[in-house]
Formats: C-alpha cells, structure tokens, sequence
C-alpha cells in the first residue's frame, strides 16, 4: 500500500501544534503521528500517496499552528492579566506605569503643593 | 493604585516626539495576544485578543522576528498588536475593550419565549416544532403555567426583559397572551423593570380587534415573508393556499392601522428560495422593508424530514454570495436596503460592542441569554433545544416552571450547555482567529452531528460563519465604497 510520509523536527514543531493541524485536516487527509527511531524526529503518515501541493497544504498548517504557539507563548501571561482585570477589574490591580506624569489641570492635590 | 494618576495618564498626550517611530529603536517592541487567519487572496488577516483587525501581507515570522517596516510598526502600533517596551500595554483600556465584546454576559437571560399555543392553522414544511390543527385548545399555555413562568423571569437581575410569544401560531391564543401582559405589566411595575413585548405570528388570524390590542400595548410584530407568492406559497402551506395573500394583508393592516416600525419580517431558505435569492429581495423592497435575513434553514424538527427543506450548506453560500450581491448593487444604486445577518457580523468587525443576537455567541446563548417556557410548563435552553424535544431529544430541558433558578441553571441541559458552549475552550474554536466575531452552537452541533462540542471541520455553523466573516473582511479590505455602505448598515 503507497504511504505518504512526513518527518518533522521535534525542535521545530510541538506535538500540540501537529495535534491542532491533524484536528483540522482530519476531514481532507486521514494523518497519524507516530515515533520515529530517529531522535527528536516525528512521523506524520497517511495510508495513500499524496500530491506535492497536498504535502505542501499540510506543512503550511502545521506551520502556521507552529507560529500560534510562539505567539501564546510570548503573550500568555498578559493575555490572563488582560483576561482576569476584564471580568473582575476589582480584583486585578494594574501597576501604574512608571514615568513622568504631571497632571495639567492640577488634580491630584499631592502634585499642587 | 490612585484612580487620579489613572485619569491623569487617559487624559495627557504624549510628546510629539514619542509619537515618531524614528524616535524608537526599530522593531524593539512586545506583541499583544493575537491570532491569524489565511485569506484565500494570499494576505492575511490579523486579529487581536479583543476584535481589532488588520489584512496584511507582512509575513508573521517577520513580525515575530522584529524583521518589520517602520510603516507596519506604526499600524500594529495603532491597531493594539504591539507596544514598545518603554510604553508598557495599557491593560485597562484593552481589558475594557473585551469587557465591551463580552457585554453580553452580564445579567441573566434577557430574552424569554413563551409557547403560549402549539395550536397552528398552517402546516408549513420546514416547521421545527410539532403543531396540532387549531381547535386543540389544550395545547394553549394555561394561565397558572403563564403565572409560573413569569415568577420565574421577574427574578432575574436585569432591568430590561423581552418577553416573545411565539407558538404554533401565538394569536390563536390571544386570550393567554392578554392575561400574560397583563400579568407581565403588573410585575414589571413592582419589580421596576421594563419589559418589551414581541409576537411571532403568521398573520393569517390578524384582525382589528386583536391589532388593537396590540397596539395599545405596544407590541412589537414578527412575522414570516419568504418570498413572493410562489415562493411563500410553496413554503407555508395552509388551507385554502393563501398564505402570501393573508401575510400581505396583515402587513398593511399593521401599516395603516398600528406602524410599520412595529413590524419585522423573516424568511426561511428553502431549496424553492435557493432558486433565485433576487426575487425575495424584491419582494422585500416592495412591501417596502429595508432588511432581509437570508437565513438559512434550522435542522431541527419537521425541516429534517421535508426534501424542501434539505440542501447542502454550499448551495446556501451561493445562494447567499448571489443576495449579498445584490444588496451591495442596490446599496449602490441608492436603494437603502440591508442584511441582517452580514449586518450583525459588521457590527462585530466594525464598532468595539457585542449585540444581542444569541445565536453567535461565546460563551453560548442558549440559558445565559435566552430561556423557552413551553406550552405544557417545560423550560428549554433555547428555541432550537424546544425543537430538539420535538423530535424526543430533551437533553437541553433544563426543568420546568415549577422548578427554581438553581435548579434550572444547574440542570444537566444548562451545563452541558456551558460545558460546549465556550469557544474560547473548544478544539477548533481556542484557535481560531475569527472567534471574536464568532460563537458557539452546542445545540446545533448536538443535533447535526450527535456531540454538542461538535467537530469543526465538517461544521455547518463553522463553515457559514468562517465563509461570512472571510467575505465581509475582504470587500471591507479591498473595496472603500463597500466598506462606506457597510457603515451605514450600522447607523441606528
């Protein structure tokens, strides 16, 4: 039986990201994960040969849940901060931001003196 | 935290220097949440955690890697993508701005149906629910039933409740709905809230006497035009075939006895509709309404046995595509004319507020924003869970009337509701950058593929919402004058 197989880098693509990217393909290409004996290595397969452009379709979702993660990654813990002060601002105390802020209009009392 | 240093930072700006990108270090900056989208053009479109927008054709990975313009900098500086690292996020103004998307969940639900009758002269093929010929009157809302429900919504924390009477065909009991509002009236007043009323009716059994109570109570109508005759005929059958005729009828009955503002019209997409969307517009524009909801067909009850009544979700989209079309081009003729359904995702795309339409919701609106009372005192999560029972399904019945709110909102229907009804937490939904202008359908999804959660990419509903919200970004994007008719679709 003809086999498609993909080999990915465990370095380059989480095994999240490929869960997400199978999730969405699964109704256009049947995909498995599977070890490979190769270290840090993954194998995508699919029990049919697949066209390049189809190969090619694949590898730019699983890219692209790649570049998802980086973003959660990099953004997380101000997404929960932003998340947590919309739905209980009382709770979620900001710090102010630091720098010079002189208040024209003379509000602060403090600042008058 | 001093609430005046925070006044004081909304209220100063920034030296003009600070706003000259030149001024920065290139590309020293920290993204915000974001998520992104391939268009089928090529470009792609971001969105931020709280619904700002931009298409571009800056590749991602140049953004991660800070390998960007100056000129992109300065528009996902000002769209709230990034912020330099000298000028932290305003966290404030950006969990104000999803507190705004959300606002829909405050309070309890607002909307309340009663099945005040299953009684029906019509027989029509796409009906979701079971309805009995009209001489059945014990399958009219009994008063206690009516007294029960009502206690019900009048402890309910917001101040503003829409009250629906919907059947069968709700004017072949106006007797219950006269008690009902009454009733309503009386508990408004010592509750001090404001109720709005709204009856779905198919006009045939519209008379002076009963539009005169209606008028005197300020009621507001909901009626069905599918089309012009052929079509509505086609559709909503009843004796005598003149369905089209008694809906015209009462339509100017209302127009030169009440006020045409008090009523609304919509239509169901049969396989007879799909022929020609243009006619139905048409015919909308003669009985001079200036919105049309080119829905689609809900699969639920009778629908699903009626052949008029299945067709595939693509035929829809075309079906769709040809009716936005249209609109667009009457739109630019002059003609004022818009569709509700594009019209509630641009309020999303376009204005920082939520609305109130509890089929797109995250969290779902089935329980939290809309609540069934059935004729026989049953409660259901929405109308479509009521349809579901129809068809001997009652997962989503949450009680009934002689049951309490804890009771209700802890029932196996309301947390299987909550449970798949929060995109933000369901596979294909947390990642997908539309979901700010989308929602979820765990009744939906139950029904067409046996599992509330749903599996989304044989979604109906996912492939409805992702094809709409696709296609109203890429006019706004690509077309300025389409973007300008589009804005006055949102004027109230």
């Amino acid at each position: 039986m003809s086999q498609t197989v993909i080999e990915l880098s465990e370095k380059h693509y989480s095994l999240s990201a490929l869960n997400e990217a199978i999730y969405w393909l699964s109704n256009i290409y049947p995909l498995h994960i599977s070890p490979s004996v190769i270290p840090d290595t993954i194998i995508l397969s699919t029990n049919s040969e697949m066209s390049e452009e189809s190969t090619k379709h694949i590898l730019q979702v699983i890219h692209d849940y790649q570049l998802r993660e980086k973003i959660k990654f990099e953004t997380k813990s101000l997404k929960e901060i932003i998340i947590a002060k919309a739905f209980y601002p009382d709770v979620i105390n900001v710090t102010e931001p630091t720098g010079d802020m002189r208040d024209p209009v003379l509000m602060d009392q403090n600042e008058a003196k | 935290m001093k609430q005046s240093s925070l006044r004081k930072e909304f209220r100063r700006f920034r030296p003009e220097e600070d706003h000259k990108t030149s001024n920065h270090k290139a590309n020293f900056y920290s993204i915000l949440p974001f998520n992104f989208h391939r268009l089928k053009n090529g470009e792609t479109l971001l969105v931020s955690e709280w619904g700002d927008w931009i298409v571009t054709d800056t590749s991602i990975e140049d953004i991660l890697d800070r390998k960007i313009s100056n000129n992109t900098i300065d528009l996902l500086l000002s769209k709230n993508f990034i912020h330099f690292y000298d000028h932290p996020p305003q966290v404030e103004f950006l969990a104000n701005r999803l507190r705004a998307k959300k606002s829909y969940i405050n309070g309890g639900p607002k909307l309340h149906i009663l099945v005040i009758s299953l009684r029906c002269e019509h027989t029509c093929g796409y009906c979701q629910v079971s309805r009995v010929s009209s001489d059945k009157e014990q399958f009219d809302m009994s008063n206690e039933t009516i007294d029960k429900a009502l206690h019900l919504i009048f402890q309910l924390p917001d101040d503003h409740l829409t009250i629906e009477f919907q059947g069968g065909e709700a004017l072949l009991n106006i007797e219950g709905i006269k008690y009902a509002v009454k009733r309503a009236r009386y508990l408004a007043t010592i509750n001090n809230k404001n109720v709005t009323f709204v009856i779905c009716t198919n006009l045939a059994v519209l008379d002076h006497t009963i539009l005169d109570f209606l008028k005197q109570e300020n009621i507001l109508i909901s009626a069905s035009l599918d089309g012009p005759a052929n079509v509505h005929n086609t559709n909503r059958i009843r004796p005598g075939r003149d369905s089209y005729q008694r809906t015209i009828d009462g339509i100017n009955l209302i127009k030169n006895n009440y006020s045409f503002d008090q009523v609304s019209v919509l239509m169901t997409t049969t396989n007879k509709s799909l022929e020609n969307p243009k006619i139905i517009i048409d015919e909308y524009l003669k009985q001079g309404f200036k919105n049309i909801f080119l829905r689609p067909i809900s699969p639920y009850g009778f629908a699903t046995f009626n052949k008029n009544s299945h067709y595939e979700i693509e035929k829809y989209l075309d079906f769709y595509k040809e009716g936005l079309e249209y609109i667009i081009e009457l739109n630019k003729k002059g003609v004022r004319v818009i569709e509700t359904y594009a019209q509630i995702i641009l309020r999303r795309l376009l204005t920082p507020y939520s609305d109130g339409y509890v089929d797109l919701m995250s969290p779902a609106g089935a329980v939290s924003n809309v609540i069934v009372y059935d004729y026989n005192g049953k409660i259901y999560a929405s109308d479509e869970a009521r349809m579901l029972a129809q068809m001997k399904d009652d997962t989503f019945c949450l009680g009934t009337v002689n049951d309490d709110w804890d009771k209700l909102l802890n029932s196996e229907g309301a947390i299987t509701v909550q449970n798949a009804g929060v995109g933000e937490a369901l596979p294909g939904c947390s990642n997908c950058a539309l979901l700010p202008f989308c929602g979820s359908d765990p009744i939906y999804h139950h029904a067409t593929q046996g599992d509330s959660v749903g599996f989304r990419p044989t979604s109906g509903f996912c492939k409805r919402n992702m094809w709409l919200i696709e296609e109203l970004v890429t006019r706004i994007n690509s077309d300025p004058i389409q973007k300008k008719i589009f804005q006055t679709w949102l004027k109230r």
